[in-house]
């Protein structure tokens, strides 16, 4: 089964759910965002260099459903001072690959930009490279997004405020 | 033959693991560095040709030693420089093993 | 040179302390090049020859087991000034420089020169520089002050925050591990770290935060709203050191973790064998500390921070989590994830302190003015030992933290820089 390619129609329709999910993330579109995730999501931005194997190692974001839910319910008091107001943004995608991950699930990976306008504090453009990789699974009410994984390229470094969705 | 007296007791077998290396300090002469390899023991000067490094301070790979200072490297049992900046030979030592006694003959040194 | 002394009162301290560069300078050179700063934790460099890169305010530091104990040595080569390690952490036995070869032994003696026949200089002068280590808990402190006072002195009551975080481990150990988080902020370090010790922006400041979690434990207590009802404390340990003191709106073990009291009989089954049945409720019950130590530690409960000064503008935070050595797993699994939650770039709390800290910079820069500090000053409650506690809005710790600045940038040098 997970021989089979990917056909032009699949790879068009998990192109289309990421570029959707980056302009929900862009726009700061919590609720449609939200609505895009699975019950049991996973979001994690891990931090360090990658050599770190311990399961005590800290991450940037490290989110299961639940916690994640209160994120998203934190960003929508809209006293989250570190996106309030919010960052104007725009991120780029490119290099998508997709790969088929068990009978209903597919995985996306692919280099991506952020260009965030701070507006909180600083007033600077900042910006956000790295690889995202995607999980998405296909559900009775189309395809929804059950693991979301970020590597930024300076996730060794020092990074600053990172309150909106990367 | 050799002088009996020009034959050391340096360790016992089981004191050096495999892929190990440990500095024998004498009196009145320079170290030497005792390793442990798959080929069995080997003993060089423990003092690089290159500089004042301890070789016991270096790091064992694939029959070499790898110098701490200066990232250069010596075959184990030739004593042969095998990297740069290493490019003066290694005095070596015959090693004996009796029993489970490990035997230096430093008088019977070879090279440099 | 601005006279540092006139602008810190007992009630209000001058702006330009935070926006001006001859006072960063300054501070660099009074506060952190002359008294014990924190560089890291024993368990970080467990082997001879493991080490980690730090810093000492500006100056870049190798920090290093050897079989004589910890050396912090400068990261300089003495030859021509070369950054003699650039990879932050790994094993060595020996530094070389990568411009000519010079090597380094872990005492930070020069011991090879490369060509030396052409060389002239006394190799005995050459050596690294290198600070005086002591440890305290494992906690390494260094300081190239030349007749530093010893650590215990420094210390003074923020060694019980050191005793109380390490004393929560059945070993009495806490561990560090390999990652840290970094975040980044364009403000003055000395913002932040007292933001750390402050209770009175909690409400405000994380207000997102108290709408959208289920408030239990410490935050029912001070985000109550109800200023006789909050019972935490704020105190002013000397020496610089703050703290906030949740100890008492805790009712239970482990209540400050979130979880019940029995949701680790492993762990309780240890610290009772460690301590005894009494002591280890007590000790389960008081929890972590929440203390900073100045000049660039912060006890974060669940985590440790190292504040780390860039410019006189922009800070780093480094933090990473308290682990609990002899402690099971999945106690180890809670306290990194509650760390989570509160230190990081994308924490529910600190991504906001951090943002108030760029905005006061920003403003400040532009506006500079005399900041009040007097909140608490008619109810604060003095010890017979120096420490001064007061309700946990007060601005109490702030004041002893302005006190110990003061005493410090403007003493006479009595400790010369070796």
């Amino acid at each position: 089964m997970t021989d089979t390619p990917i056909s032009e129609t699949e790879f068009r329709a998990l192109q289309e759910f990421v570029f959707t999910e980056a302009k929900y993330a862009d726009e700061s579109r919590y609720d449609e965002w939200e609505a895009l995730l699975t019950d049991d999501m996973q979001y994690r931005v891990p931090a360090g260099d990658g050599t770190d194997l311990s399961p005590f190692a800290p991450s940037i974001i490290n989110d299961n459903r639940s916690r994640l839910a209160t994120r998203l319910r934190q960003l929508r008091t809209g006293t989250r001072l570190s996106q309030a107001p919010p960052s104007v943004m725009r991120r780029l995608i490119a290099n998508l690959t997709a790969t088929r991950a068990g009978a209903i699930e597919y995985e996306m990976q692919g280099n991506f930009v952020v260009y965030e306008y701070q507006t909180q504090s600083t007033n600077q453009l900042q910006v956000w490279p790295g690889q995202a990789t995607w999980r998405i699974r296909v559900t009775a009410d189309g395809l929804r997004l059950c693991a979301k994984t970020v590597l930024l390229v300076h996730r060794s470094g020092p990074l600053p405020s990172l309150s909106f969705l990367i | 033959m050799t002088a009996p007296r020009s034959r050391v007791r340096v360790c016992a077998t089981g004191d050096l693991s495999d892929q190990a290396v440990l500095r024998v300090d004498l009196p009145n002469r320079p170290p030497i560095a005792l390793f442990r390899i798959a080929d069995g023991f080997f003993a060089t000067d423990d003092t690089c040709t290159h500089g004042a490094a301890s070789l016991a301070d270096g790091f064992v790979e694939d029959g070499q030693i790898e110098c701490p200072f200066h990232s250069g490297r010596f075959d184990i049992r030739t004593g042969e420089p095998t990297l740069h900046p290493c490019i003066v030979k290694l005095r070596t030592y015959t090693v004996i093993v009796e029993g489970d006694s490990v035997f230096v003959d430093i008088a019977q040194g070879t090279g440099a | 040179m601005t006279d540092i002394a006139s602008l810190i009162q007992d009630t209000r301290v001058y702006s330009s302390l935070y926006t001006d560069p001859e006072i960063f300078a300054c501070e660099m050179a009074e506060i952190y090049a002359r008294n014990w700063v924190y560089v890291g934790h024993a368990s970080e460099v467990p082997e001879r020859g493991d080490y980690v890169r730090r810093t000492i305010g500006m100056e870049p530091v190798i920090v290093t087991r050897t079989t004589d104990g910890i050396n912090v040595l400068a990261n300089r080569c003495t030859h021509r000034g070369n950054l003699l390690c650039q990879a932050e952490r790994g094993k060595r036995r020996a530094f070389a420089c990568q411009y000519h070869g010079w090597v380094f032994n872990p005492s930070g003696e020069l011991v090879d020169t490369p060509f030396p026949a052409g060389g002239t200089a006394d190799h005995s002068s050459l050596h690294l520089r290198r600070a005086t280590v002591e440890q305290y808990r494992g906690f390494i402190f260094a300081t190239f002050a030349e007749h530093p006072i010893p650590l215990l002195d420094h210390l003074g009551f923020a060694r019980q925050a050191l005793d109380r975080a390490s004393d929560l481990s059945p070993a009495g150990e806490v561990y560090i591990g390999r990652t840290w988080i970094k975040h980044l902020f364009q403000s003055n370090w000395k913002m932040l770290s007292e933001n750390e010790a402050d209770g009175y922006h909690v409400n405000f400041v994380h207000d997102s935060f108290a709408k959208a979690i289920k408030r239990q434990a410490k935050y029912d207590n001070v985000l109550s709203g109800d200023e006789q009802q909050v019972a935490a404390v704020v105190r002013s340990l000397g020496n610089g050191h703050a703290e906030l003191d949740y100890a008492v709106t805790y009712d239970r073990p482990l209540s400050w973790l979130g979880v019940k009291s029995n949701r680790y009989p492993d762990y309780t089954d240890a610290m009772t064998k460690a301590y005894g049945a009494e002591r280890a409720i007590e000790i389960m019950r008081a929890g972590p500390p929440h203390t900073f130590i100045f000049p660039n530690l912060f006890l974060a409960e669940t985590c440790l921070v190292m504040i780390e000064p860039v410019n006189v503008g922009q800070t780093v935070n480094w933090h990473a989590p308290l682990l609990l050595k002899g402690a099971p797993d999945s106690i180890n699994q809670r306290i990194l994830r509650q760390g989570e939650v509160a230190m990081g770039p994308s924490s529910f709390l600190t991504a906001d302190d951090s943002i108030i800290a760029e905005r006061q910079w920003r403003a400040l820069l532009g506006s500079p003015a005399w900041l009040d500090l007097s909140r608490g000053l008619q109810r604060e409650r003095p010890r017979n030992d120096g420490v001064i506690e007061s309700h946990y809005t007060d601005e109490t710790p702030n004041r002893g933290f302005w006190h110990h600045y003061k005493s410090v940038m403007t003493s006479a040098p009595a400790m010369a820089v070796a």
